[in-house]
C-alpha cells in the first residue's frame, strides 16, 4: 500500500504547492485516499479524490458518468471507468491528473469495473460483446499505453464487478445475468430468462475453472458487486429483479473450492435493503463486511460469519469503502461520513455508487 | 368482471400516518388509473378472444378485418398500462408474456413462425402455451398471427391452425389481464400497501418509497418510449440507419398509436392522480412544463404516416419523429430534475437509476 511519504515524493513539491490551501492540508493529513465518481456542482461528471476523512484533494472531469475506480499498486495510477454502457476509462495519477483515456474496442462497452493484475502490468475490465450478448473480460497492457492485448469470456452474461482471488491467480467475475444492448439504452432485455453466476477464471489462459450459479427460484437475483474477505473468500452483494414483495437473500460469500453460500441476515434487515445492494466493501484487515442500499437508506455491517453487527441509517447511502478507521460511506446527496465522525456535506456534489480505497 | 368497490372500501377505512393529500394521490392513481386501466385491458382482450373465436368458426375477410380492428384496440389498451412496471404485472414474467419487447435478435418471431409452420398442437392449449417461451404467448405473437407473412390464410380454411393459435393467445392475454386486475383489487394486496406503507411491509416501508414508485412511472416511462420504442428504429446516427422493421408493431402499423397511447397514459396518470395539484408554489411551473411537453408530443405525432417506411421516406415526418425523441428526453429531465425533487423523492442517481 502506498503511504503518504511515498506519495509526497512521487508527487513532488510542485504538486503540493499548486493545491489550494484546503487541498494541501487534506493531502498533508491523508493516509490513504478515497476515489469516487460523482456529479460535480458545475453539473459535469467527474472523479474526485478525497482524504479518508472526506476532504477533497482533486477533481477531474470525465467525458460522461463514471462508475467505479481501481488502482495499480505498482505505480499508484488509478483508472475510472464509465458507467455502462459507456465506452471510456480514464487513467489518472494518484494526484488526480488525467494521464490517458482508454476507449473500448469496437463492438464492446465497459460495465464500470476493472482490476489490475498483482504486478500491475495488466488491467482487466468487464465488457459487453453486445451483438452476441456475451460477457467479456478485456485485457489491457498497463506498461504500454493501455493497449488492449486480448479478451476472454467472462463465463456469463452482463459481467459487472470483478476481483482477484486471494492468491492473485484467478479473476472472480460477478456475471449479473442481465442482457443489455446499447441500441436500447440500459433496458434489461432478458429478465424472464436471466441466469446470473460467479465465475472464477484463470488469468493466465482465460479458462473458467468454476461457475457458481443460483437455484432456479433465484434466477432473477443479479450478482453484481464484490469485496475480498478473509480466508480467500469473496463477498457478493446482489440486486433482485423479481417482484418486490418477495424477500430474497442479498449478501453471500464464495470461494472456488467451497462454492457460494448466502449470509443469513434477519428478515427485517434484508427487507430494509429493499432488494438492492448498491455496494459492498470489506475492512482492509478483513473481519467485517458492509453493504449499502440507497433505496432502504441503510448501511448494514456484518462479520465474516455473516452475523449482523450493526445497521446505520443514512439517506441515499450508496458508496462504501473499508478504511483503517472503519467504513466510510457516501451518498447521492453529497454526504461523506468517515467511521465515527460527523458527516461532511459537499453541496452540489452527488457521489455515484462506489467509493474506492486507494493505496 | 372485477369492480373497484373492494378497493374503495380499503381506502376509505385505511388508517395510518400518511398525510391525507399524499394518500389521496396514491389512492387516485390506483382507483382512477391503474385498476380501470387493467380492467379495460381485460375487456379488450376478451373482445379479441371473441373476434378470434368468430374468425375461426367462420373464416372470411370481414371476420379477419374485425379481428384486426380489435387488435388495434387491444394494443392501445396495453400501451396505456405498460407504463406501470411494478406490482402484479412484474410477477411471474407477466410483463414479458404480455409483450416481449425488444426482441433484438428476432428469436420470438422465429419461434412463432416455427409454431405456425409445424402446427404445434401444444400452442393451442392455454396451459401448455404458458410453458413455452414468453415471446410466443403475447401481443407480438398475436400481431404476427394477424399481420405477419401468411396472415391472409386466416380468411380461409387454410388458416385454421393459425387462427386457433391466435385464439389461444387472445385467451391467455385475457386471463393474464384479469389476474393483474384481481391482484390490484385484493383487499390485503398491493393497493392497501401503497396507500398505507409501513415499516413492517416487505415492499413499501415508507411514503418515500411509494412516491419513488409513482414518480418512477414517469422517469422510466419516458425512457422506455425513447430507448426501446423510438431510438432502435430511428437509429442514433444519420437517417440511413433508420429501419422501420425495428419498430414495435410495425406489421400492424400500430407503432405510433402505441407510442401516443403510452404518452397519453402518462398525462392521464399525472392529472387524475392529483400529482399536478400536489406541486405548488414555484413547482407548479414544473407541472406545467411536463404537461406542455406531453401536449407537444401529442401534436407532433399526429399526422405522421403510420406506415413507418413511408414516414421515414418523408423529410418532414423524419424530423418530427426525431423531435419525439427530444421530447422524451426533455420530459424525463423535467421529472428527474424538478418534479422528483419538488416531491422530496431522492432523484439521487443511485436510488432512482442504480447499477
Amino acid at each position: 500500500m502506498w503511504d503518504r511519504r511515498t506519495f509526497m515524493r512521487a508527487a513532488g513539491a510542485g504538486f503540493a504547492a499548486g493545491l489550494l490551501p484546503a487541498g494541501a492540508e487534506a493531502l498533508e493529513r491523508a493516509e490513504a485516499i478515497i476515489a469516487s465518481a460523482c456529479l460535480k456542482p458545475d453539473g459535469k461528471f467527474g472523479v474526485v479524490l478525497m482524504s479518508e476523512t472526506g476532504r477533497i484533494i482533486s477533481a477531474l472531469d470525465l467525458p460522461d458518468r463514471g462508475h467505479d475506480v481501481t488502482q495499480c499498486l505498482a505505480t499508484g495510477r488509478l483508472v475510472a471507468f464509465a458507467r455502462q454502457p459507456g465506452t471510456f476509462a480514464v487513467v489518472l495519477s494518484r494526484q488526480g491528473e488525467g494521464l490517458a483515456t482508454i476507449a473500448s474496442a469496437p463492438g464492446r462497452h465497459f460495465y464500470g469495473h476493472g482490476v489490475f493484475s498483482p504486478d500491475g502490468r495488466l488491467l482487466y475490465a468487464t465488457e459487453n460483446d453486445f451483438d452476441n450478448a456475451a460477457g467479456i473480460v478485456g485485457v489491457y497492457d498497463a506498461t504500454d499505453g493501455f493497449h488492449r492485448v486480448g479478451e476472454f469470456a467472462s463465463g456469463g452474461v452482463g459481467p459487472h464487478d470483478l476481483l482477484l482471488s486471494a492468491d492473485g491467480r484467478y479473476l472472480c467475475v460477478a456475471n449479473g445475468g442481465i442482457q443489455t444492448h446499447p441500441d436500447f439504452g440500459r433496458t434489461k432485455l432478458n429478465l424472464s430468462s436471466m441466469q446470473p453466476n460467479l465465475a472464477w477464471i484463470d488469468r493466465d489462459n482465460g479458462t473458467v475453472i468454476a461457475v457458481q450459479g443460483l437455484p432456479d427460484v433465484l434466477h432473477q437475483l443479479s450478482l453484481r458487486h464484490l469485496a475480498a474477505g478473509r480466508d480467500e473468500r469473496i463477498w457478493v452483494g446482489a440486486q433482485y429483479e423479481g417482484p418486490q414483495d418477495q424477500i430474497v437473500p442479498l449478501v453471500g460469500a464464495a470461494s472456488p473450492e467451497d462454492g457460494f453460500a448466502f449470509a443469513h441476515l434477519p428478515d427485517p434487515v434484508t427487507v430494509q435493503l429493499a432488494n438492492y445492494v448498491a455496494s459492498i466493501a470489506a475492512l482492509p484487515g478483513g473481519g467485517e463486511i458492509a453493504v449499502t442500499s440507497p433505496i432502504g437508506n441503510i448501511a448494514v455491517i456484518l462479520d465474516e460469519t455473516g452475523r449482523l453487527l450493526s445497521v446505520k441509517a443514512l439517506k441515499n447511502v450508496s458508496g462504501v469503502a473499508g478504511t483503517r478507521a472503519g467504513f466510510a460511506l457516501s451518498t447521492g446527496d453529497g454526504v461523506f461520513r468517515a467511521n465515527q465522525q460527523a458527516a461532511a456535506v459537499m453541496p452540489g456534489v452527488e457521489f455515484d455508487n462506489h467509493l474506492f480505497l486507494a493505496g | 368482471m372485477v369492480t373497484g368497490l373492494a378497493i374503495a372500501l380499503v381506502l376509505l377505512f385505511a388508517a395510518g400516518a400518511a398525510r391525507a393529500d399524499d394518500r389521496d394521490v396514491v389512492a387516485a392513481s390506483i382507483n382512477q388509473f391503474i385498476v380501470p386501466g387493467y380492467e379495460r385491458l381485460a375487456e379488450e382482450a376478451g373482445l379479441q378472444s371473441d373476434r378470434m373465436t368468430g374468425l375461426c368458426a367462420e373464416p372470411g375477410e370481414a371476420a379477419l378485418a374485425a379481428a384486426r380492428v380489435q387488435f388495434s384496440a387491444l394494443v392501445r389498451a396495453w400501451s396505456q398500462m405498460e407504463i406501470i412496471r411494478f406490482g402484479p404485472i412484474v410477477a411471474d414474467n407477466r410483463l414479458e408474456r404480455m409483450f416481449f419487447w425488444p426482441d433484438r435478435r428476432g428469436i420470438g418471431l422465429r419461434q412463432v413462425q416455427v409454431i405456425i409452420a409445424e402446427e404445434n398442437p401444444g400452442a393451442l392449449d392455454a396451459v401448455t402455451l404458458r410453458t413455452k417461451s414468453v415471446a410466443v404467448q403475447g401481443l407480438g405473437a398475436l400481431e404476427f398471427v394477424l399481420h405477419g407473412a401468411g396472415a391472409e390464410t386466416l380468411a380461409g380454411a387454410d388458416g385454421a391452425f393459425r387462427c386457433a393459435y391466435g385464439s389461444t393467445i387472445a385467451g391467455a392475454i385475457e386471463t393474464l389481464a384479469e389476474g393483474v386486475a384481481a391482484d390490484w383489487l385484493a383487499p390485503d394486496g398491493i393497493a392497501a400497501r401503497l396507500v398505507d406503507p409501513s415499516p413492517d411491509l416487505v415492499d413499501y416501508r415508507s411514503e418515500a418509497e411509494v412516491w419513488r414508485e409513482l414518480v418512477g412511472v414517469f422517469v422510466h416511462g419516458t425512457e422506455l418510449v425513447r430507448d426501446t420504442r423510438l431510438n432502435p428504429f430511428l437509429g442514433s446516427g444519420d437517417d440511413s440507419e433508420a429501419n422501420p422493421r425495428l419498430a414495435p408493431y410495425w406489421r400492424s402499423q400500430l407503432t405510433l398509436a402505441s407510442l401516443a397511447a403510452s404518452m397519453e397514459a402518462m398525462r392521464s396518470l399525472f392529472v387524475v392522480s392529483g400529482l399536478e395539484e400536489a406541486l405548488t408554489g414555484d413547482n407548479r411551473f414544473a407541472a406545467g412544463a411536463f404537461i406542455f411537453e406531453l401536449d407537444n408530443f401529442a401534436s407532433a405525432i399526429v399526422g405522421i404516416d403510420p406506415d413507418l417506411e413511408a414516414a421515414l421516406a418523408d423529410q418532414d415526418m423524419r424530423v418530427r419523429l426525431r423531435y419525439l425523441v427530444i421530447l422524451t428526453r426533455s420530459l424525463q429531465n423535467i421529472v428527474v430534475l424538478q418534479i422528483a425533487v419538488a416531491l422530496g423523492v431522492s432523484a439521487g442517481f443511485s436510488a432512482l437509476d442504480g447499477d
